[in-house]
């Protein structure tokens, strides 16, 4: 019996689960190949996938949100561990920049979409700033710098979130092992790609599991600052799921939510296969 | 093996968190209301009705509620069903409607969801700006709705000829029918004597040949109002297309935005005596009896018609079965009172020595699509007039296209009357991406 215990303990969190995650998730996949609603559905094979992969609009909201993922995930993870490195060297004296950096996280949507219009807007900051110089204004919001001003937010928004990650991971390494590589007269970018990077690998990992989260939490800045069909460059995933479910097509719906996970599933065995041989290296 | 497993199960609990975060844009709006607002159902409860457990619900506009009780209570009398019949009556306030549009979305996707469908198409001019199937001309390829094919062909009585085939074809796909459209318009001018008559059809490349200037500046405004009307088709569904190109597009765009200047010109630099008053319009949204109340024997009915030279119409009340429903024979018995002529006709029925109304909203909005009950109409109370009736019907005889209104008919209706310059580019794209979502 008492080995029996762990798992009654697990089964509460196993069974909430398995009914609104795993269950939902089968049924996806199910619907995904199917057209119709309730008892009246048919197997529809892969008609649903090759009718998407013809639709102009998927193709336009996948390839914008594989761009945004393919420069903004890496581009915070740099970031991130840059500003984590410094900060971890004067961690003592830098206690307040920690909490500074967290802020744009915590901060409500509505908030961060007040400062991008105050900033952004046609009348915002920036261009009454050009104004003024006497150069060309622009329509930040609105054409295909929208699509930059989307990863400034979210690199703005969440970088504290990856460095405070991977400040937990970097002060988790031995001083002892930075102490033998100065002995043996190692420079300081040495001790970074011998000592810091072999040990940080399962960290930046979790860096970009929650990265990746986050990249997708950004569509509700990017639908408050573009409503349901925003700019073309900033036209994600999540818009064309969304407004397909407003039209009630929930195989096409359905049919993307695959797509996405499949994304997210290659970005995720990309980085777990690359960390798992660093690691056993 | 079993680490593969795990990674997949990993993604896919990420993937539903992260889909916990993206926020329900229906919800957006009203965060501060209750997320657990119910739907309004409205049960038909005639004390004298006896009634089993079985319920049949009917969603509709909040303005049909009374004409739709009277007539289903109808139904129950003459066919003697003791089916309950139960009204998913959609609000007025938008906020409200939003959240039931989302609860009976939700409902469909599930397989459940209202068994019939009687609702006012997506129309710009209405106040109401959201609609619980915000484009049907792309709803009728969604799979949602019961295809009525075997309920007409197995009906002896039911005789398809007696309604505007043109305009019903609107609900029909190559796969079958989907959508029974009850109520159409197209604009049309009625001209009294004080006005001279257009010496050709009035389109939108001859309307700046139209010699009075009152009534080219009338029909000059008409145009930015009723964009789908002045060309044929522009949306091909079946196979998710645009029938014009960009540049075809944006010259349309230009020439409405021209004659919008035009008209807006003509209001800031006339007399308002000098307009002449004696012209009314049937478009869609307005009441037909309305409309021909103000007009004399003496009026001449000119249609705005379409670039080839027909006119087209635009679907304004329909209705449509669930797909899901256990009552599709029940539906269609009560889509065949909806569709009958003195329904249409607005006279409502007397039986059994009671009579149910059927007058202003469900009958009276724009054109019967039953063409019997448009001639009914037209003979009874203020429209008694032979000349406008013929009139009337040679105009419906010219329809060569009929569609529902939709959101890109709002779309392209809210840029041309509320922007000052539209940018067509943006329009042609918005347009593209909303055929294929």
């Amino acid at each position: 019996m008492k080995k029996f215990n762990g798992y009654l303990l697990v089964a509460p969190l196993f069974l909430g689960c398995l009914i609104f995650y795993i269950i939902p998730f089968f049924m996806v996949i199910g619907y995904s190949f199917t057209v119709g609603y309730g008892k009246s559905a048919t197997f529809a094979g892969l008609e649903n996938y090759s009718d998407l992969l013809s639709n102009d609009i998927f193709l336009l909201a996948f390839g914008n949100t594989m761009r945004f993922l393919a420069i903004a995930l890496p581009l915070i993870i740099v970031i991130s561990y840059v500003i984590a490195i410094l900060l971890k060297e004067s961690a003592s004296k830098n206690q307040f920049f920690k909490s500074i950096f967290l802020l744009p996280y915590i901060m409500p949507v509505a908030g961060v979409v007040l400062i991008v219009e105050l900033v952004f807007a046609s009348n915002g900051m920036i261009n009454e700033t050009l104004y003024t110089l006497g150069l060309p204004i622009k329509d930040w919001l609105y054409s295909d710098s929208s699509f930059w001003v989307v990863v400034a937010v979210y690199i703005w928004k969440n970088t504290g979130y990856s460095t405070i990650i991977l400040i937990s991971g970097l002060v988790t390494i031995p001083q002892e092992h930075y102490d033998a590589a100065s002995i043996d007269g190692a420079s300081h970018l040495q001790k970074f790609f011998y000592v810091t990077n072999p040990q940080m690998w399962s960290t930046v990992f979790l860096a970009v599991v929650f990265s990746l989260i986050n990249a997708f939490k950004c569509f509700r800045e990017i639908f408050l600052i573009g409503g349901t069909h925003p700019h073309d460059s900033i036209y994600m995933l999540q818009h064309f799921i969304n407004n397909t479910f407003e039209n009630m097509n929930y195989f096409k719906l359905s049919t993307a939510s695959v797509f996405l996970f499949l994304v997210i599933l290659g970005v995720f065995l990309v980085f777990y296969i690359f960390v798992s041989r660093r690691e056993r290296s | 093996m079993k680490k593969l497993f795990s990674i997949i199960m990993s993604v896919a609990m990420l993937l539903s968190f992260s889909a916990c975060a993206v926020p329900n844009m229906a919800d957006t709006s009203s965060d501060n209301e209750s997320s657990t607002t119910n739907v309004e159902i409205e049960q038909n409860d005639e004390e004298e009705t006896v009634t089993t457990e079985e319920t049949l619900t009917i969603c509709i506009d909040y303005a049909m509620k009374s004409e739709m009780e009277s007539i289903t209570e109808y139904y129950s009398k003459s066919s003697g069903s003791t089916i309950n019949i139960e009204f998913l009556v959609l609000s007025n306030d938008d906020d409200e409607k939003e959240l039931q549009i989302s609860q009976i979305q939700t409902e469909i996707m599930s397989g459940f969801g209202p068994d019939l469908f009687v609702l006012y198409s997506n129309n710009p001019k209405s106040e109401s700006q959201i609609s619980l199937f915000s484009n049907m001309d792309k709803s009728i390829y969604s799979n949602i709705f019961y295809d009525m094919n075997s309920l007409i062909e197995s009906d002896s009585d039911f005789d398809l000829s007696d309604y505007n085939q043109t305009v019903i074809s609107a609900g029909q796909t190559d796969e079958g029918f989907y959508a029974f459209p009850l109520f159409y318009s197209f604009p049309t001018f009625f001209i009294g004597d004080e006005c001279e008559i257009p010496s050709e059809d009035v389109n939108l490349y001859t309307i700046e040949n139209i010699s009075d200037d009152y009534l080219r500046s009338s029909f000059s405004s008409m145009t930015r109002y009723y964009f789908s009307s002045i060309i044929p088709q522009i949306i091909d569904y079946d196979s998710e297309e645009i029938l014009i190109s960009q540049e075809e597009f944006t010259a349309l765009i230009e020439k409405v935005q021209d004659l919008k200047q035009y008209n807006m010109d003509y209001r800031e630099t006339t007399e308002e005596e000098l307009m002449n008053h004696d012209l009314d319009y049937l478009a869609s949204g307005y009441s037909i009896q309305n409309a021909f109340s103000w007009c004399g024997e003496a009026d001449v009915l000119v249609p705005l018609y379409n670039t080839d030279g027909s006119i087209t119409a635009s679907v304004i009340t329909y209705s449509a079965i669930n797909r899901n429903t256990e009552f599709c024979d029940e539906c269609f018995e009560i889509i065949k009172i909806l569709l009958d002529e003195n329904i249409q006709a607005g006279l409502g029925i007397t039986y059994d020595e009671k009579y149910y109304s059927a007058n202003y909203y469900i009958s009276s909005e724009s054109i019967p699509v039953n063409n019997n009950a448009v001639v009914t109409m037209m003979s009874y109370g203020l429209i008694n007039s032979e000349n406008l009736t013929t009139q009337l019907l040679d105009c419906i005889d010219e329809i060569e296209y009929a569609s529902f209104l939709n959101d890109i008919d709002r779309l392209i209706f809210d840029s041309l009357v509320w922007q000052d310059e539209v940018d067509t580019e943006y329009l042609y794209k918005q347009i593209n991406t909303l055929i294929h979502e």
